[in-house]
């Protein structure tokens, strides 16, 4: 390129340079734009004093929700562990007393408590309340592991456990799955079936004695059994009893004929839904358990091999919570449940939850207890956002 | 900056007087940028409630110019990665976008060859890469210095000269071609 074209084309665009200076002098906003954002403006702006203003609202709300939802729940998981009547008489007594287990049709003894708190735990009643009842949630649970040598200085003696239950092996496991799905969730109209039965009696044992006959005529099982122990001059005794769902009716009448002072209700829970529910729950895990698999079969990489087996464990932990669900709902649609309590005197209906305090005061003691359960989670979750926030300032600086 | 506070706490009143500067230099970015007046009026839109919404994290770090120059900016890329631009393609819808080009040229002649000229350059402009764009219209058509343009942009200034100089070419040779030059 010569001189001269090289100065024609730095003029040409000096040019254009100037041309274009003064391109837009008359440019004006037009009107309906200019009006159109400022109206957007000005709805933005009443948003947000809005928003400000609920937000407000709705923080304190949220608060108040988290406060006492965590105070039911916490009052929830104390008084859901047993039932009221076994848990007036078990922070009644120091006694010993014995727990049975049993799975289908053959009960066996699972584990044998012996404790007494007024000789050598030197536990408060409320940490021995704590102790019972942590005891007792563990013990209702279906095929529940019992806690040995509890951190409250409870003897606990763990002599026979299920194992069925326990075995990990995953041929085991998975055949335990494929069994527990069975054919409960191919029935329409599931109910289980519930009966209260309060008997009053002059010999609490010889009651006892007459019942486990009665239990022993029908295709029924002892389930728990609390022994009798007295306190304030009253003996009592309680338990669970499952019962063919079919027998129930007799089994009710038997109860009825064998003891004078007999009460007995019963009801009836629909389990279908949540049932279904589970049974795709479950059935989504195996498909995903199934993808896993397929990777595995297909991966080389050692890293990638570990993460899908991690995350193949958890599906087995899910699929092991499902069918531990759906056999439990399985069981409560074969068999009928029998909440009996045998006492000198009758024990009132609604017996108010020993760990739970009553009225408002109650009430504000449990919120606190919650808040102490909630803050620390709460405070953890606050600094993480706030270190996230600050971070992401920080980036949008950079 | 008591304005700017103000308008970060919400009061439209203070945005609206803290934009007013700038208005005109921001629509005339975008629609050098979209080249065409409704995505201009949609950028300018979004834009200001971007500025709104941002207007409480906004430290200061630069000019408030730059800062509002630059959402524009990428408000417009943004919408140009979106849609394709739809380009000027007649004297009728640059005036419709509220052009007027009013040429105070002595000779009739002269002014028609001027507003030939300038249609010329407007399609020229709408032709260019948004990126070379860009930097072409802050420079040439509204004045910043080269600085300014490097921190509306966030590249530097080597950058920002590099791209000019080619947008000119560019230009130079679309006006060579059409007979303007």
């Amino acid at each position: 390129m010569d001189k001269e074209k090289i100065i024609d084309r730095l003029i040409e665009e000096d040019e254009i340079a100037s041309l274009l200076k003064g391109l837009d002098d008359d440019l004006e906003v037009p009107f309906d734009a200019a009006m159109s954002w400022r109206k957007l403006i000005k709805s933005e702006a009443k948003k947000r004093r809005l928003f400000g203003r609920m937000r407000w609202a709705c923080e304190i709300a949220a608060t108040i929700a988290l406060v006492i939802g965590a105070t039911f729940i916490w009052r929830g998981l104390n008084s859901s562990a047993v039932p009221a009547e076994s848990q007036s008489s078990l922070t009644a007594d120091k006694a010993s007393f014995v727990y049975y287990t049993a799975n289908d049709s053959s009960a066996k003894i699972a584990a044998v408590f012996a404790y007494d708190s007024s000789m050598d735990s030197g536990l408060s009643e409320t940490e021995d309340a704590e102790a019972e009842a942590a005891f007792a949630a563990a013990a209702m649970k279906p095929g529940g592991v019992l806690p040995a040598n509890g951190t409250n200085d409870v003897e606990a003696d763990l002599i026979v456990t299920d194992n069925e239950v326990m075995q990990d092996t995953e041929d085991s496991f998975e055949e335990d799955l494929i069994d527990a799905s069975g054919s409960a969730d191919e029935e329409e109209n599931r109910f289980a079936y519930f009966a209260l039965a309060d008997v009053v009696t002059e010999d609490v044992h010889k009651a006892g004695e007459t019942l486990r006959g009665i239990v022993s005529e029908f295709d029924a099982f002892v389930e728990t059994e609390w022994l009798p122990r007295t306190n304030a001059g009253v003996t009592s005794a309680s338990g669970t009893i499952r019962v063919r769902k079919d027998e129930l009716s007799e089994f009710t009448q038997r109860l009825q004929n064998a003891f004078e002072d007999c009460s007995i209700r019963i009801e009836t829970r629909e389990i279908d839904l949540s049932s279904r529910d589970l049974t795709s729950q479950r059935d989504s895990a195996y498909l995903r358990l199934d993808e896993l698999r397929d990777k595995l079969s297909n991966s080389t990489d050692t890293e990638e091999i570990n993460l899908l087996n991690t995350q193949i464990q958890q599906i087995y932990d899910e699929l092991y919570e499902y069918e531990d669900k759906l056999r439990s709902s399985r069981s409560d649609l074969e068999y009928a449940t029998v909440y009996y309590a045998i006492s000198t005197e009758s024990i009132p209906a609604a017996a108010p939850a020993p760990k739970n305090g009553s009225g408002f005061a109650g009430f504000l003691k449990d919120v606190l207890k919650a808040l102490c359960i909630v803050l620390p989670t709460a405070l953890i979750s606050a600094v993480l956002t706030l270190h996230l926030t600050s971070v992401r300032h920080k980036k949008n600086r950079a | 900056m008591e304005l700017v506070r103000l308008a970060a706490n919400g009061d439209s009143d203070a945005f609206e007087a803290l934009i007013k500067p700038h208005e005109k230099m921001m629509y005339a970015l975008a629609f050098r940028m979209c080249g065409n007046a409704e995505d201009a009026k949609d950028c300018l839109q979004d834009s200001m409630l971007r500025i709104f919404r941002a207007l409480p994290s906004f430290r200061g770090d630069s000019a408030l110019s730059t800062w509002f120059y630059r959402i524009v900016n990428n408000t417009c890329l943004d919408n140009h990665r979106r849609k394709k631009v739809r380009r000027a393609e007649s004297l009728e819808q640059l005036a419709e976008s509220g052009w007027n080009p009013v040429d105070t040229a002595p000779d009739p002649q002269q002014r028609a060859e001027n507003a030939s000229l300038k249609r010329a350059l407007s399609r020229g402009i709408s032709l260019l890469a948004p990126e070379i764009r860009s930097a072409v219209v802050m420079r040439d058509v509204q004045g910043f210095s080269y600085e300014e343009i490097s921190e509306v942009l966030q590249i530097n200034i080597g950058t920002v000269k590099s791209r000019i100089s080619r947008g000119r070419e560019k230009l130079r040779e679309f006006l060579t071609a059409s007979g303007e030059l």
